[in-house]
Formats: C-alpha cells, sequence, structure tokens
C-alpha cells in the first residue's frame, strides 16, 4: 500500500542578508496509515518548520524552494491556496504546543470545536454542536456537554490540550501532526494525553506525526523516528532499532547524555558546544564541530543518507 | 552522610494567597505551603517534586527568603530568619540564592552581563569596583563564559548560556546555599547535561548547599541525595533518592514514577495510574489530599488526614495503607 504522506527531498528556506539559509534541508520521509513518525531534535533543529511545511504555514519570509509533499496522490505544493485551506483541519490536522495561546480566548470552545464541523462538513449549528460535545467525551474532558460554553481560561492546561485535540479531531484527520504536545504539561497529563492520541490513532486508522524532543516519548509512542540536526535528517529507524542500536554519533551522544543512563551524582556525558544556528553558512555535516569523532571530509561535504542495515539509514562519514 | 548538620530548616512552614473575588472567580484562600517541614544538611542536594501548581516553586521562595511564611519558621544555622536584625538579616540573604527556571525573563533584558552578574555584589557593598570586575570575570571563567561576553546583552545568548550566566550571578555572593527552581527544564537535552554537570561541579567546588525543584524525576535521582514528593502544597513523602527510586511508599509517589516515558521501556507504556487533574487548591479534598485520584483509597482515607510519619529508616511518607500497598 502507498504511504498516507509521502516527503521528497523538502527544503524550506529563509533569505538572509548573504543569501538564501535552509531549515530544513533535503528532508524525505513518508508515514503510513495507523502508524506514528516521531521527528526528534533540539530547538532550532527544522523539526516545527517540518510540520508548519506540510501544512503549507511556513511563516513569512519563510518558503518551500524545492520538493514535494504528497497527501493520497496529491501533491500538496501544487495546489492552490483555496483548494490547501479545504485540507488544513479537514484531511490534515495539527496540535500545537502550546495549549494556552493556541486556543482564540474570547471564543467559548464549544464554537472553537464547531468551526471545522461547519466549515469543513457543512454540518448546521445543531448537529455540529452536538458533535463537539461528542468529541470532547472522547477526549476525555469530564461534564462534556456542560463545557461547550466554557472559555479556554476556565480550563487547566492539560483540559486545553483535550480541547485542542478534539479540534483537531473534529474532521476525523488522515493525518495528525502533533507538535511537542504535552510539552508544556506535567508528566502525569502527559501520559494521559500520549495515550490518548495513541488510542485514537488505533482506533482511526489515523498516520501521526509526532513532533517531540523527549527520547523516552519516541520510546513508547512511535514506529519509526527520524532524528534532525541542523535542518536535515541524520538518522532515521524504526524507533527500537534506533534506540538500542544508533548509528549516528550525535544520536549516541544524546542518548548518553540521559540522566537515566549515568550512575547517580557522576557527572553526565554531555556534548560540548551547542547546535550551529540558522545562517551559519555549513558546508560540511552540521555536526562536525561537536563530533567526537570526526574525519577531514565531516568539513568539506555533507555526508548521504544511507541505508546502513535494512530499513536503518545514517547520514555521517564514519559510517559510509 | 557525612556530615548531618542542617545549615537551611523550616518548620511547620505555611503560606498562603488571597484571591479577591472576580467575575470568573469567587475569593477564596489558596495554601500553597500547607505545613511543611525540611531539612537541608550542609553539602545535601535536596530534590523537591511534584506537578504543576503543588506548590514547589513557592516552598523553593520561602526558602531562599524571597517571600515571608505566614506561620511557621525558617532556620538557617539553627537561627530562625524572620528574627534577625536587619543587618543579620542581610547576611542571611547573601547565604543563598536562587536560580530560575527561565533564562528567558530572569535576566534584565537592559543590563550588560557583567553588570547583572556584579549586582548582587553591589548590593551587598563587597570590595571595589576594580575588584568587583576581576571577581565577576573569575566567575564568568568558572561557569564557562568567556570574560569577553562582560559587556553584551542577555539577547546575544542561547538558552544554556543565561543558565550559565544566572548561575554566577547566584554564586556571586558565595552562598552557602543555592534554590535551583527547575534549572533545566526550559533548555534541550542536550544542553541540560551540561547545566547539571556545572550545577555537580560548583556544588562540589564551593561545598553547596542545594535545594533542587524539578518536575524531571530522572533528573533529581541523578543529581539528589534526598527527594521530597510535593502534592497540593504538602510534603507527601521523603526519602533518600536511591531508597524512593527502588520502593515509594506513597501512592502519588508511585504514580509520578509510571508517568515518566522511559527509554528502556521495551514492554510498550505501562497503564495509567493517574486520572483526571490535580484538584482545585482552593478547595483541597478531605481526610488524605491524594484520596480523589488514589486508585487504592479507601474509606479511612475520605476522613483521617494521614501524617507525614517515619515508615522505616530515614523514609517518611503521608498514607494510612503505604504498609500494605506493595507499590512499584
Amino acid at each position: 500500500m502507498p504511504p498516507l504522506l509521502t516527503i521528497d527531498r523538502l527544503h524550506t528556506c529563509f533569505p538572509f542578508q548573504d543569501g538564501v539559509q535552509c531549515a530544513v534541508n533535503d528532508l524525505s520521509l513518508s508515514i503510513h496509515k495507523g502508524s506514528t513518525v516521531a521527528l526528534v531534535g533540539e530547538s532550532g533543529s527544522g523539526k516545527s518548520m517540518t510540520a508548519l511545511s506540510i501544512m503549507r504555514l511556513v511563516p513569512s519570509p519563510g518558503f518551500i524552494r524545492e520538493g514535494s509533499i504528497v497527501l493520497d496522490g496529491t501533491d500538496l505544493l501544487g495546489l492552490s491556496e483555496e483548494s490547501m485551506r479545504k485540507i488544513r483541519g479537514s484531511r490534515i490536522s495539527m496540535v500545537f504546543q502550546e495549549p494556552m495561546t493556541s486556543l482564540n480566548p474570547v471564543l467559548r470552545i464549544g464554537d472553537q470545536i464547531m468551526e471545522p464541523l461547519m466549515l469543513h462538513r457543512k454540518l448546521p449549528r445543531k448537529d455540529a454542536a452536538e458533535r463537539a460535545a461528542e468529541l470532547l467525551r472522547t477526549v476525555g474532558m469530564p461534564a462534556a456537554g456542560d463545557r461547550l460554553r466554557d472559555y479556554p481560561h476556565q480550563l487547566s492546561g492539560g483540559m486545553r490540550q483535550r480541547v485542542v485535540i478534539a479540534m483537531a479531531l473534529a474532521c476525523n484527520p488522515d493525518l495528525l501532526i502533533a507538535d511537542e504536545p504535552t510539552t508544556a504539561l506535567d508528566v502525569t497529563i502527559q501520559a494521559q494525553i500520549l495515550e490518548l492520541i495513541d488510542s485514537l490513532r488505533r482506533n482511526s486508522d489515523m498516520g501521526i506525526l509526532l513532533v517531540t524532543h523527549d527520547l523516552g516519548i519516541i520510546a513508547e509512542r512511535s514506529d519509526v523516528t527520524c532524528v534532525m540536526y541542523a535542518g536535515r535528517i541524520v538518522e532515521s529507524a524504526a524507533s527500537p532499532e534506533l534506540l538500542h542500536n544508533p548509528g549516528h554519533p550525535y544520536t549516541k551522544a544524546l542518548l548518553a547524555s540521559l540522566p537515566q543512563n549515568a550512575e547517580p551524582g557522576k557527572p553526565l556525558n554531555a556534548l560540548t558546544g551547542q547546535p550551529p544556528g540558522l545562517n551559519s553558512n555549513l558546508t560540511g555535516c552540521g555536526f562536525c564541530e561537536r563530533c567526537p569523532i570526526p574525519l577531514p571530509e565531516c568539513r568539506q561535504q555533507v555526508p548521504p543518507l544511507t541505508e546502513t542495515t535494512p530499513g536503518h539509514y545514517v547520514r555521517c562519514w564514519n559510517r559510509i | 552522610m557525612k556530615d548531618t548538620t542542617v545549615i537551611l530548616s523550616a518548620h511547620n512552614l505555611y503560606k498562603r494567597f488571597t484571591q479577591k473575588r472576580s467575575p470568573t472567580s469567587p475569593s477564596g484562600v489558596l495554601t500553597a505551603v500547607d505545613n511543611v517541614n525540611l531539612e537541608l544538611a550542609i553539602g545535601e542536594t535536596m530534590g523537591i517534586a511534584g506537578e504543576s501548581g503543588c506548590g514547589k516553586t513557592t516552598l523553593g521562595k520561602l526558602m531562599a527568603g524571597l517571600i515571608q511564611p505566614d506561620d511557621g519558621e525558617i532556620c538557617f544555622s539553627g537561627e530562625n530568619i524572620s528574627g534577625l536584625s536587619p543587618d543579620r538579616y542581610k547576611k542571611f540573604r547573601r547565604q543563598t540564592q536562587m536560580i530560575f527556571q527561565d533564562p528567558f525573563s530572569s535576566l534584565n533584558p537592559r543590563m550588560r552581563i557583567g553588570d547583572i552578574i556584579s549586582e548582587p555584589l553591589l548590593i551587598s557593598q563587597a570590595g571595589s569596583a576594580a575588584n568587583r570586575r576581576s571577581t565577576v570575570e573569575a566567575l564568568m571563567a568558572t561557569v564557562g563564559l568567556r570574560p569577553e561576553f562582560f559587556n553584551r546583552f542577555p539577547h546575544e545568548f542561547s538558552g544554556g548560556q543565561r543558565q550559565r550566566i544566572g548561575i554566577a550571578r547566584a554564586l556571586a555572593t558565595a552562598p552557602a546555599v543555592i534554590v535551583a527552581d527547575e534549572p533545566v527544564s526550559a533548555l534541550d537535552v542536550s544542553i541540560q547535561a551540561q547545566i547539571i554537570n556545572l550545577l555537580l561541579e560548583m556544588k562540589a567546588t564551593y561545598n553547596l548547599s542545594l535545594v533542587f525543584i524539578s518536575h524531571d524525576l530522572s533528573v533529581l535521582k541523578h543529581v539528589c541525595d534526598r527527594v521530597s514528593i510535593m502534592y497540593l502544597g504538602s510534603i507527601v513523602e521523603s526519602a533518600p533518592a536511591q531508597q524512593l527510586f527502588q520502593r515509594c511508599l506513597h501512592p502519588y509517589t508511585e504514580a509520578l514514577l509510571a508517568a515518566v516515558p522511559r527509554i528502556t521501556n521495551d514492554a510498550g507504556p505501562r497503564p495509567i495510574v493517574l486520572k483526571d487533574d490535580i484538584p482545585s487548591p482552593f478547595a483541597i479534598p478531605s481526610g488524605c489530599r491524594f484520596h480523589t485520584r488514589c486508585r487504592y483509597a479507601r474509606e479511612k482515607c475520605i476522613h483521617e488526614v494521614p501524617e507525614l510519619e517515619l515508615k522505616h529508616s530515614d523514609h517518611r511518607a503521608a498514607c494510612h495503607f503505604s504498609e500494605e500497598l506493595f507499590l512499584s
């Protein structure tokens, strides 16, 4: 079966005084129905920009320079703005990181959940309200029917995130993009929200792109993981394989720096330095400044993403 | 433990906030810190964990002397700080410093880095201007900032570097105690480890005692000697870190531990043991404050408040049934 979503050689760029820099550089990935693909990386690595590119919501002056994003046979990048608007919130929807800022504070949550139903599905107001209450029940909101008239500020962070998820699910999307859906929440609430998203995937066969920086979350909730660094995918593999058998020095270093992999009280194996900025004119591998095993060619040329074992791709000169 | 001399302690500490009536909420009293007892030994790292709104930041601010308790007392080296003369109080303030969570809002954007770090010295009137400059440059070097950054502004730095500036500022007065309120929560994974290492290093170099507030239990497990778990303003469990993570005695601690996603978890996610949100702090449940979310709750829990009592050596828990439960 062809994948639900295929991204091929996506370049999302920003103009600078001395030329154009790519926030997302030559990124390819695919998501199948009913599966979860995780995108991991630090802030500035391009993971949110990838998510926004799929929605065609790259903030100005950024633009998609080349590549294709194919959803079920349609190239999203070739669509008119009007046709794209029909896809957003209907076939692809997005859950943002901040449940505080992604809801409109002056609209009742019921109206916000009903909006996509009335716009995309042309439901009359009364039916939309019924469906909204049903959605709130699905996402585990207590006393769902009475909450429709609440405003966002009357809800806690976890409940607001449930509302955002209810909105995203309103039109039964084929693809859900969850951009750090639990970063702003407590661990106990995080566990509830992740379980909720996961159970909805199991029941509806929806594909999920899960953007996160938490390696524990990818271990428990994703099928395939892509690790991003400085705008590129540096490693991708089935999640258990990637975590048990990391191939890229960056992935290895990230795993090694976690407190749970260290002896209590001893110094952690911290990575030195920090990721390169967007405007740093990289000629070679973006990680070479922090890499423990750099080769001479690392500074000159970007290594290709190479299949080291079946299904496991690594972008590193040491692995070629 | 090598040295059990207590440097900072809290006795029956209370902090309440009153909320005025507004169109959206009735008036009420919120007890952010509810009868908390704590002892921090010299050279010890004490972790405080809990969900947002459980009062851990308020407790941290009380311990650092930034806000005053409504009831109870805080003792520094055995002296009650609320009874100190203004002069002695100033000395105490120099001895406890705080590191804040958000490295973006905790530095004045209009001040130069050098001025930010030397401000505590200026306030405590330590040394001449030239002296202060060399102290600040030495501090910057210790926390891994180049002395050339002296005249730069906070916006020129990344989150990790800003947190280094915050740490240098906290170290400026050569304190005995540092309260670190979620010092790594806002940082990227690869930077987190750098800052944790720096804190551990500074603690060893200056023989600091640390209060480390965090919601990340894996970080606490790594850095702390003791961990106290807070729920709705109260400490529900307190034990040496290794003991707590090996076998906890409070169902809330169990739930917190179970909720942390784990890399080494091949069996997939564990079933969720904690449902719903934390109850409103304006209406704390009767009896055991955790009973509304506890999967082991019985009749007794609804009516009787469990005391935080010694269950076995150095391990305290506030649960009626902790002896009978086998918590993971």
